[in-house]
């Protein structure tokens, strides 16, 4: 792996800014466990507190508030469906005496009780999507980096998928996960 | 064993080493660590210089200058100068404190 990889585990929003100059920096210093460790202490330093922005960027950055507010709204309007349908699937699980799906019963009742199930499954979802959707067009848009970082991830979830055995050894491993924390939650639930 | 009495004590700030880098003129990240190596004996790496670089350019006590084939010159502005100037005289008047002490005993 060469070093100049290793910018890859900074920000977009720092790479954006000095990818280039830090490169080329990387290029003149030759390769060792230290320069390693020191370009990865930075990259962690530089997404715990991401990079300063000075105020000429700043001024120069599109407000993100209504973004941001957008997305949160769009979190919230699709929550209680989620929480819905959640609760309906736990208590038909196992009988509505034994924990969780006593307390998926009691949230589902909860639910029945406000006569608001058009409200919650329908209209709640469709508003966060089209939030949802207007938000993350709005960002991309705006954003190439995140635009280049979006293809990236497609791109490798889509190598990933051709590699039938690694998914079904996914599967596998944390399907087998997923039973055993089962089982042992019932074993010491009694 | 410490070769250079400065080995043995904490390698000052790298920020501050930048600040007193630059104060000779604008240097790229390169010419910065070879010459911070040369005047304190302490080489940075380069996500040390940089994360330091970053900071320093926000608080603008460094601003940088047009690209040099891939190669980013800084130079200090005037409030950098200024705060070096600060950070130096308080850092003098510490050390000459500790050595009237240390005389004395």
């Amino acid at each position: 792996m060469h070093p100049r990889l290793l910018v890859r585990l900074y920000p977009s929003r720092w790479r954006r800014r000095y990818e280039d100059e830090f490169g080329a920096l990387l290029e003149q210093e030759s390769w060792s466990a230290r320069l390693i460790v020191d370009v990865v202490a930075g990259a962690l330093a530089a997404r715990l507190d991401p990079y300063p922005v000075s105020p000429r960027e700043e001024r120069a950055m599109p407000p993100r508030r209504m973004e941001t507010a957008g997305a949160f709204a769009a979190t919230l309007l699709v929550l209680p469906a989620l929480v819905l349908l959640a609760s309906a699937a736990v208590r038909l699980m196992q009988p509505t005496q034994y924990q969780p799906a006593h307390a998926a019963d009691e949230i589902f009742n909860w639910f029945a009780t406000l006569h608001a199930g058009p409200a919650v499954l329908e209209l709640g979802p469709i508003l966060a999507l089209g939030l949802g959707l207007l938000v993350l067009w709005r960002r991309l848009s705006s954003d190439a980096d995140l635009r280049k970082d979006m293809g990236a991830l497609l791109a490798v979830s889509g190598r990933l998928l051709r590699r039938p055995a690694l998914v079904a050894g996914l599967f596998a491993v944390l399907g087998s996960l997923a039973v055993l924390l089962v089982v042992v939650d019932h074993a010491i639930a009694g | 064993m410490p070769r250079h009495p400065s080995e043995r004590g904490q390698p000052p700030e790298p920020g501050l080493l930048i600040l007193m880098s630059l104060a000779e003129g604008p240097k790229h990240g390169y010419a910065m660590i070879e010459d911070i190596a040369q005047i304190a004996r302490v080489r940075l790496g380069p996500g040390t210089l940089y994360g330091a670089l970053a900071r320093l350019e926000a608080r603008g006590l460094i601003e940088p200058l047009p690209d040099e084939e891939r190669r980013r010159p800084y130079r200090l502005t005037g409030l950098g100068r200024e705060v070096l100037g600060e950070q130096l005289a308080s850092i003098q008047q510490i050390a000459e404190a500790g050595m009237r002490r240390l005389a004395a005993v």
